[in-house]
């Protein structure tokens, strides 16, 4: 069973559209996410997933049931972490914990050993009993991710948990999703760190509504470039063009550097790690001295400006 | 059901905002305390009128003047010599009217001629007019009655039979207004920025995703503040009491479950006001807005019979105030029970109900 679907769904507010014909699957157990600059319609695209705004047009399922019709039934399963952090302030950390723990009746038996749990897996015990609002930044998350958590929810969807703090927090934050995933819950995060995608197993690139792209973060990359890249330099007396050109796997070549009798080339084939002793012995084969042979690994960002033109 | 939780909740934070405290606990007791020191204790309210007695000499005219300014309503403020002088000081508002004894009283009077006794009155003044024609006609009944037990000749007498008295004093007069005012404006604003107050601040999005019904969020809501707005209650009124010396005629209880009942429907009346509005500063606008006609309208000002029937049926009857008043006076002044003003709980029961059902039929569980 997926854990949601979206089919052909557009968003309108008056005459804007925030997000237009999106369809996008999302596996049970997945870490996936949605990656893109503000403005992209992320947000939107989560609230309507969680079932807090009407579509335009599409359909939207989460776990087989439809949203926003389904969600009494269905928000028990999900834990949302909205963008802004949106617990309550004149609260302490403990209290609001036990609010949302009762509210999404997690049994009273067991309500404080899940609360303390979770305050001890986000670091959260020495601030207890102090008053939310009074928190930093980062702490904040934190306890925004723990009270997601609080009913144990099989899809957990998370809008720019890491937008603002510091890079430390933000590592801590993704090895807790890599945790999650590994205990079986299923993520949906959105991000405009393209860093960050890199680990999500699947995710959609959006901007201005629309889908840019869509798969594995190889597989993104290997579309913004019509396949992957290859670093060799070799020595040579004579650039070797024509035996390059030669090779089979090879669809295009270009020199990137020369200095004295060094020169590096870099090589577009349709799979980097392949295709590379291929390519090394047929170099070899025809006379070419390979200094170094390796794959070139290209950011999302680079795939995301050479699939888009730019941020903008 | 998670009616608690948001019950909780909500008198948690009620508790802690020193912004509401302030509001919902301390402003209705200084208010009660202020208009404890205005009108009760003291209980001499004189207004000052100016006295042309054109004929000095005179006994009877003295006698008049002595029954004027007998009974409490007003006093002299000064004597002058003709009726011009008086009507200036009248003119000027240095006084609030004039009372003119004529040349030649006495004498005209003993010989058996008609005679009469000007009262310059000041139109502008609401109150005031009616205060000083009525001493002065009760005066002017004292000296006939004397005049003609002196001749012998037949007086008509009136009698006068207090019920509900002996005497109730002008703070306990006042207090159900104050009361009303305390229990409708208060909690109504109070309350009526709750759910805009979690939609600016964002807890909403939060709130709304988690598996709660309108219910939860409308009723846990009312309890809470309710519960608070009770113990606020109590203390307005043992201030009243305690430091004021008003008596309730009627049963305590009764009194309380009366008032619990117009403060629930204050409060689901805020209720509605805060889930139909964008904002807080909206929500306040409102409330005040929907106060006003309370104000005006209830018999607060003027009997309800001088509004005319197109806003008596519009305002004073369709408004919580009119059948709050109405009813809290009965048991406090008259000594009723809450059987005896089972129409007026009626009214405000289904005025809470309809205003409890609209908010929670009108809150919107989505965003945007």
């Amino acid at each position: 069973m997926r854990a949601i679907v979206l089919r052909n769904v557009t968003k309108k507010f008056a005459d804007v559209v925030a997000v237009d014909n999106l369809s996008l699957d999302v596996e049970t157990g997945e870490l996936y996410g949605l990656l893109g600059p503000n403005a992209a319609g992320k947000t939107t695209t989560i609230r309507m997933i969680c079932g807090l705004l009407e579509p335009t047009k599409g359909i939207i399922r989460v776990f087989n049931f439809f949203q926003p019709r389904d969600r009494p039934l269905v928000s028990k399963l999900i834990g949302y972490m909205p963008q802004h952090f949106s617990l309550y302030e004149d609260l302490t950390v403990y209290e609001n914990l036990m609010f949302y723990a009762s509210v999404y009746g997690v049994p009273y038996s067991v309500r404080r050993r899940r609360v303390e749990a979770l305050l001890e897996r986000f670091l959260l015990t020495e601030f207890r009993d102090k008053l939310a609002g009074q928190l930093s930044g980062g702490t904040k998350r934190r306890l925004a991710l723990a009270t997601a958590l609080i009913h144990n929810p099989a899809l957990v969807i998370l809008d720019e948990p890491t937008a603002g703090i510091d890079p430390h927090l933000r590592f801590l934050f993704w090895r807790f999703f890599e945790e999650l995933r590994d205990e079986g819950v299923t993520i949906l995060v959105t991000t405009h760190y393209m860093d960050e995608a890199e680990f999500c197993e699947r995710l959609t690139l959006m901007r201005a509504g629309k889908i840019v792209a869509q798969g594995t973060p190889r597989e993104i990359k290997r579309q913004a470039l019509n396949g992957e890249l290859i670093e060799v330099v070799i020595r040579t007396s004579r650039l070797p063009m024509r035996e390059i050109s030669e090779l089979e796997a090879v669809r295009d070549f270009r020199l990137v550097e020369r200095s004295g009798r060094k020169a590096t080339f870099v090589l577009l084939v349709d799979d980097a790690e392949e295709r590379l002793i291929e390519i090394l012995k047929g170099l070899e084969a025809r006379g070419v001295k390979v200094l170094s042979i390796n794959p070139i690994y290209v950011s999302l960002e680079d795939a995301f400006l050479s699939l888009t033109g730019g941020w903008d | 059901m998670k009616l608690w939780p948001i019950v909780a909740k909500e008198l948690k934070q009620l508790l802690r905002d020193p912004r509401s405290l302030v509001m919902n606990v301390l402003m209705p007791l200084i208010v009660m305390v202020m208009f404890g020191f205005g009108y009760g204790g003291h209980e001499s309210r004189d207004l000052p009128v100016a006295v042309a007695n054109l004929d000095p000499e005179g006994e009877l005219s003295q006698e008049l003047i002595d029954y004027i300014f007998q009974s409490p309503g007003i006093e002299p403020a000064c004597y002058v010599n003709s009726e011009e002088e008086a009507r200036a000081l009248v003119l000027k508002g240095e006084v609030y009217g004039a009372i003119v004894i004529p040349e030649g009283f006495t004498d005209d009077l003993k010989e058996g001629r008609d005679v009469y006794v000007k009262v310059i009155v000041d139109a502008s003044q609401s109150f005031a007019p009616m205060v000083i024609t009525q001493s002065v006609t009760t005066a002017l009944y004292y000296l006939q009655l004397s005049i003609a037990e002196d001749y012998g000749t037949v007086s008509i007498r009136m009698k006068q039979e207090t019920v509900y008295g002996p005497r109730i004093t002008t703070m306990e007069s006042f207090t159900p207004i104050t009361m009303g005012l305390l229990l409708h404006l208060v909690p109504m604003t109070l309350i009526s920025l709750s759910i805009c107050r979690e939609k600016e601040r964002g807890t909403y999005e939060q709130l709304i995703m988690s598996p709660i019904s309108r219910w939860d969020i409308v009723a846990g809501k009312l309890v809470a503040y309710t519960a608070i707005s009770i113990a606020n209650m109590l203390g307005t009124l043992a201030i009243a009491m305690l430091a004021f010396d008003v008596r309730v005629r009627g049963p305590f209880v009764d009194l309380l479950l009366f008032s619990a009942l117009f403060l629930m429907c204050s409060l689901s009346m805020g209720m509605l006001v805060s889930v139909v509005s964008k904002n807080q500063l909206q929500a306040l606008g409102t409330s005040i807005f929907l106060f006003l006609p309370s104000f005006l309208f209830s018999g607060i000002i003027s009997p309800v019979e001088y509004i005319s029937p197109i806003m008596r049926y519009t305002a004073t009857y369709t408004l919580p105030m009119y059948y709050f008043l109405k009813g809290f006076r009965a048991i406090m002044l008259r000594g009723y029970t809450l059987a005896d003003v089972w129409m007026e709980c009626v009214a405000l029961s289904v005025m809470t109900v309809i205003y409890f059902a609209l908010a929670i039929v009108l809150l919107r569980m989505k965003l945007g």
